[in-house]
């Protein structure tokens, strides 16, 4: 019998958590990297804004249906809000292919955008202009396709 | 001491050394050439990127054709096998003579080798392939035809294509024996178009003045009729032309051996320059950027600046293309549709106006062999002669080239060339059992 501490066993818990650590970081990157995860922005001076998109992984050449959420920094959502959307491809110097449009969901917070496409792999940049009253935000986001 | 460049020279060339020059030029010649093979770029492996990107690329992704929620028969068998025989009859023209695959030609990758299409007569553009265009929202160079039935009905009633008309061919399929048969069993009775005051021979909206005023002599209600059969031809024949799809080529081949890491059936599938022409086009060359997808098109509208046929002013393109669909009344939206609103997202959120000036649909790289001469209007002859219109992307005649030069040398225009070719493939017509 032997009073010394058991390093074998130590050393395979911290292998085991060094393990863990690494697949963790795996995952997290390919979260990360992924386009298909919900991107979430604050808004210019006003909104928080969170998407999810109906098809998943967002993919080229289809029309995509994306729901929109927008909440105040306060948490409270907006009713009645304009919001139209553009975007392209800084790097083509092209625009979107199709006219997507933006309308009010099933509550206060949910507006639909409708119609977007995209037809190229690479950078893609949409900017959603909010109106409320005579105020307007505009909010960029990018993705990469 | 540092001898001089020139006497350096000299003594590698000293007859004197003749011995020691000779080992040294062939250690240098062993050295560069040890330093190619081992960085020859034909043999570097793909990425994990790279492979995705080939993925993409690969036929075996290309699924079935869409849903066309405009056309109740797209996928019925029965309407294919109509759809097919119409295809295939010169009756259904007014010289009798012109059929579908006049144009359209089963042994050409369903194109004709023409610069511009004729039958009657020749034709605005040059003939597309029809193979995989079910997979397209979009027909003709410009688009103004958003689904395969609407796109069927637009030849048999040009002038210079079939020449014929609505009224003209609804009597046709009503006196054939099997023609009338196959109709009804797939859409119901035929109209009784026995009374000639109401049914004259020939009738049509359009350019030919005769037959314009017959049509404008019948009622709406008639109009009506004799339309939606009409309609219902173009949706059987779509029905067979959405059978008409590419199989595995070369390429897909070689795509099948990256996923199995068979380096050496990828070396007997590929020559080195069709290898290095692939880098190039998923690469350098951009070439993806709108030839993506299994079938290397993103079927959207690009101007890339392509020179007006002789003697022509440039083509307007997609501008126009957008207008005519809109307004087109076999469009998804359209009162011959199957579809209901809902259903026409391209339709709705279709993009017009002047930054689509001189854009054409991009067309696919497949089976490009057999399609020659190329672009809208079979303006461009070879291959070879494409590839170096992209290379030097000049400014567009109207609106705005969207590509940038490529700055490749003749050797990866070349390869790219010898790629290109790889994309050759029978092509697969096949109606399944009901």
């Amino acid at each position: 019998m032997t009073l010394e501490p058991d390093f074998g066993k130590r050393w395979r818990f911290v292998g085991w958590l060094l393990r863990c650590f690494v697949l963790f970081s795996v995952f997290l990157a390919q979260a990360m990297a992924s386009n298909d995860i919900p991107f979430q922005r604050i808004g210019a001076d006003h909104y928080e804004v969170r998407f999810d998109s109906r098809l998943k992984p967002i993919v080229i050449n289809k029309i995509l249906f994306w729901v929109m959420y927008v909440k105040t920094k306060d948490g409270l959502c907006v009713k009645g809000l304009e919001i139209t959307v553009d975007g392209g491809m800084p790097e083509h110097l092209h625009g979107l292919p199709t006219m997507p449009l933006v309308r009010p969901g099933k509550n206060d917070c949910e507006y639909l955008v409708e119609g977007l496409r995209f037809h190229m792999a690479g950078r893609w940049e949409l900017k959603f202009r909010i109106k409320a009253g005579d105020k307007t935000d505009i909010l960029t986001i990018s993705l990469d396709l | 001491m540092i001898k001089p460049i020139s006497s350096r020279f000299l003594w590698i060339c000293d007859v004197n050394n003749s011995g020691r020059s000779i080992a040294l030029i062939t250690a240098g010649i062993l050295l560069s050439g040890g330093y190619f093979l081992l960085n020859d770029p034909s043999e570097k492996p793909w990425t994990q990127d790279e492979t995705k990107t080939l993925e993409s690329l690969w036929i075996g992704n290309l699924g079935q054709p869409p849903i066309d929620m405009s056309n109740a028969v797209a996928t019925n068998s029965n309407a294919a096998k109509l759809g097919q025989k119409l295809f295939f009859d010169p009756r259904l023209s007014l010289n009798g003579q012109v059929s579908c695959s006049s144009c359209h030609q089963q042994a050409r990758q369903f194109a004709d080798g023409k610069a511009k299409g004729s039958a009657i007569g020749e034709v605005q553009r040059n003939t597309p392939s029809i193979v995989g265009s079910a997979y397209s929202p979009w027909f003709f160079w410009d688009g103004r035809k958003d689904s395969l039935w609407a796109q069927a009905l637009a030849p048999l009633e040009h002038k210079l294509e079939h020449g014929g008309n609505r009224m003209a061919y609804i009597r046709f399929i009503s006196s054939d024996e099997i023609y009338r048969s196959m109709y009804q069993e797939l859409f119901g009775s035929l109209p009784d178009i026995s009374d000639p005051v109401r049914f004259p021979d020939n009738a049509a909206p359009g350019d030919d003045i005769e037959w314009n005023r017959a049509w404008q002599a019948m009622t709406i209600a008639d109009q009506h009729i004799i339309t939606r059969v009409f309609s219902n031809l173009g949706k059987s024949l779509a029905a067979y032309e959405r059978l008409l799809v590419p199989q595995p080529s070369r390429f897909d081949y070689y795509i099948e051996a990256e996923f199995r890491n068979d380096s050496s059936r990828q070396q007997s599938l590929f020559s080195p320059d069709e290898k290095l022409g692939l880098r190039l086009f998923i690469g350098k060359a951009g070439c993806i950027n709108c030839h993506n997808g299994p079938l290397l098109t993103n079927n959207e509208f690009h101007n890339t600046g392509i020179v007006s046929s002789i003697g022509e002013t440039p083509d307007k393109g997609r501008v126009e293309g957008a207008r005519l669909v809109q307004a087109d009344p076999f469009n998804c939206a359209g009162m011959y549709s199957d579809a209901k609103a809902d259903d026409c997202a391209e339709l709705r959120f279709m993009r017009s106006g002047p930054g689509l000036i001189g854009a054409m649909r991009t067309p696919s790289l497949r089976n490009l062999k057999g399609t020659a001469p190329f672009m809208h209007k079979g303006q461009v002859e070879y291959l070879s002669q494409v590839l170096d219109h992209y290379n030097r992307a000049p400014e567009a005649m109207i609106g705005h080239n969207e590509a940038e030069p490529l700055g490749l040398n003749d050797r990866e225009l070349l390869q790219l060339e010898k790629f290109l070719n790889t994309l050759s493939s029978p092509v697969s017509a096949v109606i399944p059992s009901p």
